[in-house]
């Protein structure tokens, strides 16, 4: 066994990493160093086609928090997105394809993006489908006929609802965003509605999803912990992403430094092959 | 007689191709008078027939879970019959809080957000470190010309996400930009246009009948 090779089998071991990295974790977490960081131009792109919008005009949000992924890791940053839209008096249509995303937009709104600090109310500021079945032929769906689920997510008819008096079409509204699901549901989006219907669109997921529409179809991206990192840096809000983006810095050099090591052991244990059948010979 | 193979696989692919057809027609032609009412309704439907099915499936779980929890009495209590148990007793506290507070569900929701949160952040912890430490180790072995072209890519684009790296060195974020606005560009675009004439060549099989699949695995079984 070469050196490295008794190293990482005695230090490296599963328990002893779980263990330095709880510490660290710990440690981070009391005394959070905030090293500098920059904020990329698919954020400020991202930034600046919230800016473009008057107050009052309508952003639809294309949801499906199905799981809680996003609440485990996004639900800051969407808080920030959320006050960012509110505190620049826009309209927001939250639109769910998953079952458990109507309440789920619900519950966000009310303990998390405190909308009724922001003087938001139900109904004329806000509103949230309910599920909408069909993935693709849903999202497609409801961008030919903003009415097509006839009913907000308890049930009161849409011709009931002022936010909706001047949506019929999702042309009607002035910025599209997408969110949620896995990496097929994010060029749905895209095709039925920034496609089809040459709305502008922004992408709350990640570069490499929309990487083939970004700068023609869509318009700004959050490139995952980055993007969000980024976006909360940004607008001056004190949320987990930048933290998480933070830790970057030790997580990667960690990663590095398990790269590196792997690679050393590996040429060293190449090495003493050779020696020994080269003795043997 | 009308064989397994017609209804079973030929009617549903000439249904099927005559609803791509029109909803083909509107995606890409300009906005037509007749095609668009048509293509809208057949939107519809597809997205109300997927809710039937999710219920279906919702309805196939269930009957599963209940089927298994009436087996325990013969067959013994076991780790399966536990889970069945906590499936069971979920649907049931979910129902009959959310019947009772009806508008709104806070109840249901609240104990959704709040124990889904704490057990997804459980298993996303534990699973993250070992995906983040242990498996870049196994996997960036510098074995080969390709597997080093790889490791380069991978540490290039891993410098772009470090923040402090991309502030102390900025040509690292141009490189990691680069590399996704180029190189993976590209490479995506050409996964997607193989699988855009995959999918119609595959297409064109089934409906000209040349293509076995699933189905014909099926019928002919």
């Amino acid at each position: 066994m070469t050196a490295v090779e008794n190293f990482v089998t005695t230090w490296l071991t599963p328990k002893k990493m779980a263990v330095f990295f709880t510490i660290l974790t710990i440690l981070y977490m009391l005394f959070p160093v905030m090293l500098p960081m920059k904020v990329s131009s698919w954020t400020t792109d991202y930034i600046a086609e919230i800016d473009r919008l008057e107050p009052g005009d309508v952003v639809v949000w294309g949801h499906n928090w199905g799981d809680l992924i996003p609440a485990r890791s996004g639900l800051t940053f969407n808080t920030a997105v959320m006050q960012y839209l509110m505190s620049k008096q826009l309209k927001i249509i939250f639109v769910c394809f998953s079952p458990a995303t109507p309440s789920n937009m619900y519950t966000f709104m009310h303990d998390y993006a405190k909308s009724e600090d922001y003087g938001y109310v139900y109904g004329v500021d806000w509103v949230v489908t309910p599920f909408i079945s069909g993935e693709e032929s849903g999202i497609a769906a409801v961008g030919d006929d903003m009415w097509y689920p006839k009913v907000d997510m308890f049930g009161t008819p849409l011709s009931e609802i002022p936010i909706y008096q001047d949506i019929h079409v999702i042309s009607d509204a002035q910025l599209t965003m997408c969110d949620g699901g896995g990496f097929s549901w994010q060029p749905m989006y895209v095709r039925q509605w920034a496609i089809r219907h040459k709305m502008r669109m922004v992408n709350n997921y990640g570069f490499q999803v929309i990487a083939i529409y970004y700068g023609i179809y869509v318009q700004g991206c959050l490139d995952r912990t980055r993007g969000q990192a980024e976006f909360e840096y940004a607008t001056d809000f004190q949320g987990e992403e930048v933290l998480r983006f933070q830790f970057r810095n030790i997580g990667a050099s960690l990663v590095f430094l398990s790269v590196a090591l792997g690679n050393i052991a590996l040429y060293s244990k190449k090495k003493e092959e050779r020696d020994t059948v080269g003795v043997v010979a | 007689m009308m064989s397994t193979r017609i209804y079973r696989r030929q009617i549903p692919i000439f249904v099927v191709s005559f609803f791509m057809a029109v909803l083909l027609i509107d995606y890409y032609a300009p906005k037509l008078p007749i095609i668009s009412p048509v293509s809208s309704t057949f939107l519809a439907w597809g997205a109300m027939i997927a809710l039937i099915q999710l219920s279906f499936g919702y309805l196939t779980l269930l009957r599963m879970h209940v089927e298994r929890a009436s087996r325990a009495q013969s067959e013994g209590f076991n780790q399966r019959t536990f889970k069945t148990i906590i499936v069971l007793a979920t649907f049931v506290i979910m129902t009959v809080i959310g019947i009772y507070e009806g508008r709104g569900n806070a109840g249901p929701s609240f104990l959704f957000w709040y124990s889904n949160l704490v057990a997804m952040a459980g298993v996303g912890t534990v699973l993250e470190w070992i995906s983040h430490y242990s498996s870049p180790a196994r996997m960036f072995k510098i074995t080969s010309l390709e597997s080093g072209a790889m490791f380069l890519t991978w540490l290039l684009v891993c410098f772009r996400e470090m923040p402090t790296v991309v502030v102390l060195f900025p040509f690292t974020e141009s490189i990691g930009d680069w590399i996704m606005k180029t190189p993976y560009m590209a490479s995506n675009r050409g996964v997607m246009i193989a699988a855009g004439i995959g999918i119609v060549i595959l297409a064109v099989r089934a409906l000209v009948g040349k293509e076995p699949g699933l189905v014909e695995m099926e019928v002919t079984k």
